[in-house]
């Protein structure tokens, strides 16, 4: 993948990359493997820190934004790409290993219990 | 288009601004964090963000969703020819309420042509909240029905601008055609105050809902 850089006064603007959106994920709008949700939370791995050197520039930006928990929402406000793209590299860089995914209400979460650690933090903000 | 993609990125310490939580939230691999969320619905330039801001640790932000054609053509954008997407801004905000639980707030685009990405919003929600602004009451509709629709427990928050309180909360209720285990209060949107008290009405009647099945 190339990424186009733009000049400015004749000289490269050092840490500003230009590039279209959807060109970071092949095109894609999907994953090819699970969509993580908007609102699911991704922090990066071990493994995802020990690779930043090798990785494009883009997923270099993604493992440093993910060293604290953030959701996938916050990782395209971030970054300045649209919902879908930060979505398709969260999900592929999570099925390759170099993410943390927690998901929200995952399989046999009681809401009960959910609602009412909701509560005892919302009262004691 | 082109994007900025990448701002300047410390090469070691977590981003600063409105990247990081607080410190308080653990990392490691072993620690399972949950996300939680809550929608803030209601029309047009009701006050979403600000009630979104007054509380969230960091400064509310936007990510852009693409809205396509297919879903564009059910209500009612007017397309234009050639152009088979456009994008929707969703503002949103953080709360971490304890060491593993985050909630987020996400604010539901106001207008009525996007009803339709109300879905991914919603999906998973513990609960919305409906802002009013009792001069723009119509605004309200939808939101209200969508959530009836969808089962999801909402609370009914009338926005009080300047501190003045409009309408009786009584014909409110009766203007939006809540039924009474709908809660209903008022606040003024830049108060964290009164924006946590709502969060709070809405959890309790969410959990009030949970428990009885």
């Amino acid at each position: 993948m190339s990424l186009e850089t733009h000049a400015s006064d004749g000289e490269q603007v050092r840490g500003r990359r230009f590039v279209r959106p959807y060109a970071l994920t092949g095109g894609r709008a999907r994953s090819d493997r699970t969509n993580l949700t908007l609102d699911t939370l991704i922090l990066s791995t071990a493994s995802g820190s020990a690779v930043v050197p090798e990785l494009p520039p883009e997923r270099r930006d993604v493992i440093r934004l993910c060293a604290t928990a953030i959701s996938v929402a916050e990782l395209s406000a971030l970054l300045g790409v649209p919902l879908g793209v930060a979505r398709v590299l969260a999900s592929d860089m999570h099925g390759e290993g170099y993410l943390d995914a927690h998901e929200p209400m995952p399989e046999g979460t009681d809401l009960t219990s959910v609602l009412e650690r909701v509560l005892d933090g919302l009262r004691v903000l | 288009m082109a994007y900025e993609f990448s701002r300047p990125l410390p090469a070691t310490d977590p981003p600063s601004a409105g990247g990081a939580l607080p410190s308080r939230l653990p990392v490691g691999p072993k620690v399972k964090l949950l996300p939680v969320k809550i929608v803030v619905a209601g029309g047009f330039g009701v006050g979403k963000t600000t009630f979104v801001g007054s509380i969230s640790e960091i400064t509310p932000l936007t990510t852009e969703a693409a809205v396509t054609a297919v879903s564009a053509g059910l209500d009612d954008v007017q397309l234009v020819r050639g152009k088979d997407t456009t994008t929707v801004a969703i503002d949103f905000g953080r709360v971490t309420l304890d060491q593993s639980l985050v909630l987020y707030l996400f604010g539901a685009p106001g207008q009525n042509r996007f009803l339709f990405m109300w879905d991914e919003i919603v999906t998973g929600a513990i609960g919305a909240v409906v802002l009013v602004d009792t001069r723009r009451l119509a605004d309200s509709f939808h939101a209200v029905d969508y959530f009836e629709r969808a089962r999801i427990p909402f609370v009914v928050a009338v926005n009080c601008f300047d501190g003045v309180l409009a309408h009786e909360p009584d014909a409110v209720r009766r203007a939006l055609a809540v039924p009474d285990e709908v809660p209903l209060v008022h606040l003024d949107a830049r108060e964290r105050e009164g924006t946590k008290a709502a969060l709070i009405e809405v959890t309790k009647h969410a959990l009030a809902r949970a428990r009885a099945g």
